[in-house]
């Protein structure tokens, strides 16, 4: 049963989120799927979003979308590859799951067909188990720390990964690498010379303490996501990085 | 005399491609600087409003030779240690417009200094903003610190 979800909630979270940039090919229209998620492992491409009865998520019930996000299964009951960042989605909450859910209703449905994924190598299918073996949440975590892995779900770039392309645990935040991800370490060490003002100014304004604006996949998290966060959440989910 | 000599040489012979990408380096650090002085003014971090519209000048006068800085030869395939993407090359007419923003956004800058009003030099600077990170997304290799 879906919960009285709010749009507008649900839209700020989908920016922290950064939902659209995989779930908007590049030029396409909003949300319809398509951008390429190209890893050693083969190349992921974002569904379609839109509620689309046959291209998109007009078919679906908020139980449906809830146990996408939490357990990564579709409807059919397949499971997902973890392109789809649901292992850090299952901490989101029933109640912003119906945020999510509720602006997600009000996108413009697009009929366009999602594009199969390519070049995954068989011997990697075998490896799925490995994949499917997280935590199920939801999981009570603080305000901060509930902002940065099960919404803004950061580890997913800024880690290392292993040949699988797993986040490997102990080293969470401390940078992403090709041939995955390629982002900065963000772990407490790496931002000891980043004072609380410095990530106020990148998470509202997009500039470093060395007045260069990053580009690549920030920018818009920042945009559609951080610079419209609450002065207390984004107070919360800077002290969250800069370790409690 | 040698001043008037070296000049001379400079003109009659192109740039090393590695003094060029260090020109430009510098002259984006110098635009960096001038940003990173401009958010302490607007942040309201320091009583220097007096400042803006030299601040802004300066990232005019980056932006308004900014384009010429990239001339054939001085992509990475040809220098080690650009951080320019081969994209500018091969998508020219789309650089330029990225320019051209960088350009308008920083005169937007300027006329609001000028004039002194608090808002359109927030929105001025948002715009600036806006440009470098546009032009770095997609001509710009992203930082691995």
């Amino acid at each position: 049963m879906a919960l009285a979800g709010d749009p507008a909630i649900g839209a700020a979270l989908a920016g922290l989120g950064g939902c659209a940039a995989c779930h908007t090919a590049d030029g396409g229209p909003p949300w319809a799927g398509g951008h390429a998620v190209e890893t050693p492992r083969g190349t992921f491409y974002g569904s379609n979003l839109t509620p689309d009865p046959e291209h998109g998520l007009g078919a679906w019930g908020f139980d449906d979308f809830r146990r996408a996000m939490r357990e990564g299964r579709a409807p059919d009951g397949h499971a997902y590859w973890p392109a789809f960042p649901y292992t850090s989605f299952t901490n989101l909450t029933d109640e912003d799951l119906g945020h999510l859910w509720a602006f997600l209703q009000t996108l413009e449905p697009v009929a366009r067909p999602d594009q199969p994924h390519e070049g995954i190598p068989p011997r990697w299918q075998l490896q799925v188990f490995r994949w499917r073996a997280f935590h199920e949440g939801p999981e009570p975590l603080d305000r901060g720390a509930y902002l940065g892995t099960a919404v803004g779900h950061c580890r997913e770039c800024h880690s290392p990964r292993t040949w699988i392309g797993r986040i490997r645990t102990r080293h969470e935040l401390e940078g992403g690498h090709a041939p995955f991800t390629v982002a900065p370490a963000i772990d407490p060490e790496a931002l000891a010379g980043w004072s609380a003002d410095d990530l106020d100014t990148l998470f509202t304004l997009g500039m470093s303490p060395d007045g260069d604006f990053p580009g690549g996949g920030m920018s818009r998290i920042v945009d559609e996501g951080t610079a419209k966060l609450s002065d207390a959440d984004r107070a919360a989910l800077i002290a969250w990085l800069k370790g409690g | 005399m040698t001043t008037i000599a070296l000049l001379l040489a400079s003109s009659a012979f192109a740039s090393a491609p590695e003094d060029v990408v260090q020109y430009r380096h510098v002259q984006m650090e110098i635009a960096a600087k001038h940003m990173k002085s401009t958010t302490a003014i607007v942040k309201g971090k320091i009583e220097r409003k007096q400042d803006l519209a030299a601040h802004a000048a300066g990232l005019q006068a980056v932006a308004a030779t900014f384009g010429e800085l990239f001339p054939e030869g001085t992509g990475p395939d040809k220098v080690k240690d650009t951080e320019a993407r081969a994209e500018v090359w091969s998508k020219r007419s789309e650089f330029d417009t990225a320019v051209k923003a960088f350009q308008d956004a920083t005169k937007a800058l300027a006329d609001a200094a000028a004039k002194g009003e608090d808002e359109a030099i927030m929105a001025a600077f948002g715009k600036v903003g806006k440009s470098c990170k546009g032009c770095h997304d997609n001509f710009k290799v992203e930082d691995e610190h």
